[in-house]
This record gives structure tokens, sequence and C-alpha cells, in this order.
């Protein structure tokens, strides 16, 4: 059996995101919480073409088929992303442990509520899935945008670089 | 296997099972239901069933088909839905009794592939857009009840609870725990979360330099079990925990 994944690479005021799977990347930006990567499953393939809503999807009884995974094949084709960050972001990334047992709205409240304690709020969203019925392996690793991280490419800042 | 009960005027007339991947309704001869009745058109509609899934689509019918009253194009079938052809009803039925799989069982994560030049992936393909995948011959049937229903049992804990400001400018001020999380302090000096379980109420620190006290005693890092009329003590205001009745 085949894993999932996803990883996130921070560099000069972005994120790549690389997905494989039904793992995924949320944000929380001030109020705002969006999932970013859009799982390769058979259920994001059902709610693409139209055939059910999404809150259907939540009672579906496939939920763990996934159209990508990591240990199939000797090669896996793996989306990548790249989006603009902010100061003050906080990203998500989980396995379908979280997702599966816990309500976007659910995850939104404890990272906003908790958003002063990260590794508070990583042990709660576990322990919510958990007391959910918990009936997968959760993962879940949270990061903050401290500020900002642009590359100085100036020629003072080559400059600065030349004395250190 | 899933199973349909066709009935006509609350009669019931026969009883097929979705044995096929891909099962045909109209009048023509030709499908695998037949209905012979002039307000069926010829191929009406598919029904296409992928591992425990079964898709509904109306094949551009003249009199259209309904699910549950609703006129559909695409459906996907869940337990007890009724199909309406003409005046025929189709009643769509699970037989996979709920909770009898070990958790182990269903909780996999299993991988679709398309086995490249199989003419029925080409099929399933036709019939639902852009879908690229059909069951691989290696993925085994298992049956999988609803998570959520699971997941909707024994969130919380049976009784209410609610702390009550015993000192301060809002001393007497009562605040019931209904939330998964309530947060108590002010931010950026000292805070405080209450979190209802299902075996409880647990207090944590999440900010600020000193810790919760409790009956006397500060927190540590770890989340606390609340008791009955605990007090608790935070950002010099102190309060007190209690279970309601009811």
């Amino acid at each position: 059996m085949g894993t999932t994944l996803a990883v996130a690479l921070f560099h000069n005021n972005q994120v790549t995101v690389g997905h494989i799977g039904d793992s995924r990347l949320y944000r929380l930006r001030g109020d705002t919480f969006e999932q970013i990567t859009r799982d390769h499953s058979l259920l994001q393939e059902q709610i693409d073409s139209g055939m059910i809503s999404k809150e259907q999807a939540r009672y579906s009884q496939n939920k763990n088929l996934v159209t990508r995974a990591v240990g199939i094949d000797p090669e896996v084709e793996t989306e990548i992303h790249t989006y603009e960050v902010q100061a003050g972001d906080i990203y998500l990334l989980c396995s379908d442990g979280l997702s599966d047992m816990v309500l976007d709205e659910d995850i939104h409240a404890t990272l906003g509520t908790l958003r002063a304690n990260l590794p508070l709020a990583a042990t709660q969203l576990v322990q919510l899935a958990n007391d959910s019925g918990g009936r997968d392996n959760v993962s879940v690793i949270l990061v903050r945008v401290v500020q900002e991280f642009a590359v100085r490419t100036g020629w003072l800042a080559k400059l600065k670089a030349w004395f250190k | 296997m899933a199973k349909l009960i066709m009935s006509l005027d609350n009669a019931v007339i026969r009883e097929m099972a979705l044995e096929k991947e891909r099962v045909t309704i109209g009048r023509k001869a030709h499908n695998d239901i037949q209905i012979d009745n002039l307000a069926v058109s010829g191929e009406h509609a598919l029904i296409v069933t992928i591992l425990n899934d079964s898709f509904l689509e109306d094949l551009g019918s003249t009199n259209g088909t309904l699910v549950n009253g609703n006129p559909i194009k695409k459906h996907i079938l869940q337990n007890n839905d009724v199909v309406e052809i003409g005046k025929y009803k189709l009643k769509y039925m699970t037989e996979t009794p709920a909770g009898q799989t070990s958790v182990a069982d269903f909780e996999k994560t299993m991988v679709l592939r398309a086995p490249i030049g199989r003419a029925q992936q080409a099929a399933l393909a036709g019939s639902f857009g852009d879908t690229q995948v059909s069951p691989s011959p290696t993925v085994t049937t298992q049956s999988q009840p609803p998570r959520m229903a699971a997941a909707a049992v024994a969130k919380h804990p049976d009784k209410l609870a609610a702390i009550q400001i015993l000192t301060g400018p809002s001393a007497g001020k009562e605040l019931e725990l209904v939330k998964n999380l309530t947060t108590l302090g002010k931010p950026g000096v000292q805070v405080a979360v209450i979190t209802r379980r299902p075996h409880g109420y647990f207090i944590t620190h999440v900010e600020g330099a000193h810790f919760p006290i409790i009956n006397g005693k500060a927190l540590d890092a770890q989340a606390h079990q609340l008791n009955d009329h605990d007090v608790v003590e935070l950002a010099g205001v102190k309060m007190e925990f209690f279970l309601k009745n009811g």
C-alpha cells in the first residue's frame, strides 16, 4: 500500500507546495481559513464533476480512495504550486487522519483560538481527531510566518554580504 | 451488494442485484432492466457501480429521472433512495449492515489506477466527463460504513458545565462552556483554554508568563481535568468551574 504526501518549502516570501494524494495544506490568513491543495482522490473528482456537493462528500463511503499515491508506481507526478506568503499566515500540513475526522470549521476554530500557542494547537487538533473517532493515524504540522523573508538582491545587500 | 426493488403503485414487481458495473434501464429490449411502458425512453438511465458506490445517470430521457422526488442528471445513490422512472419506482438498497466491518479494514487508504487500454475505462470516462480512473483489479472491495456517522458519537460529555467569575469587575458573571474550546484571560497577558471532550472538561495554559492556578496549585504545561467546583485563578481573577444539572 502506498502513502500520501504534502510538503512545503518557504523561500523568498513564497511557499512552494507539493502534494500527492489526500494529504493537505491549509492556510489561515486573518480570519480566512482555506484548503490550498486539492486532493487526488475519487471524491474530489466527484465534487469537481458536479456529481456530489461538499456536504454529500462528508458522508461518502469512498473517502479513502486516492487516485495518486507514493510507493505504488516507480515514478509519481507531484503536483507543485507556489503561493505568496504574508507575515502572520499560519500553515497547516496534515494527513487525512485529521481532515476526514474533523470538520474544516472545527479546524479553523481551533487554530483561530489557539494561534498564540501552536504546539498546543497541534496537540489539540490531534486530540480532536481522536475524540471524533480517530480511525486513522493523524499527522499535523503547523507553521507560522513570523516576518517577511524576501531575498535581498540590491547592490547594498551584496556589498554587505561581501564584508560579512 | 446493492439491489434495486422495483414497484408500481406500491406493489413490488421484482428485485434486481446490481451485479454488473453498468446496468442500463429503458423501454427497449436490450436494456438490463427493461420497463415496457411508453413513459419510459428507449435508453432512459444508467447505473454505474464502482466498489460500494452506485452512480445514476439520466441518459437524456424524455420524461426525466427523479430521485426522492427531485429530477436529476447525475446522482450518487444512497441507501433507501427512491428512483422514479415514469410511474415505476426503484428503491436502492445497499446490503452492507453498518458496523460489521472491523475498524482496521476500512481505514486503509486505497489507490485507484487506470489500467491502460481497458474498454470499460473509456466507457466510464465517457459517462462522467473528466474522470480518469477505474477501479484497479487489485483493489479489494470492502464495506465502509460512513465515518462521520461514528464521528458524531460521544463528541461531548453528557453534562453541560459553566464558569462563574468570583472576583474582579465581572464578578457573578456566568459563562456556559458550550464550545469545543473556550478561552479565558487576556490575550498577550495570560490565556488559558478549556476544552470540552467526551470524557470531561480540561484546562490548558495557552500563553503568558504565569500558569493558571487550580485550587491554589499552579498548573504545568499539561492539560488538567476540571472537577466540579474547582476554583481557577487566571490573570488575578478567580472563577469557579461547575457542572450543570440535566
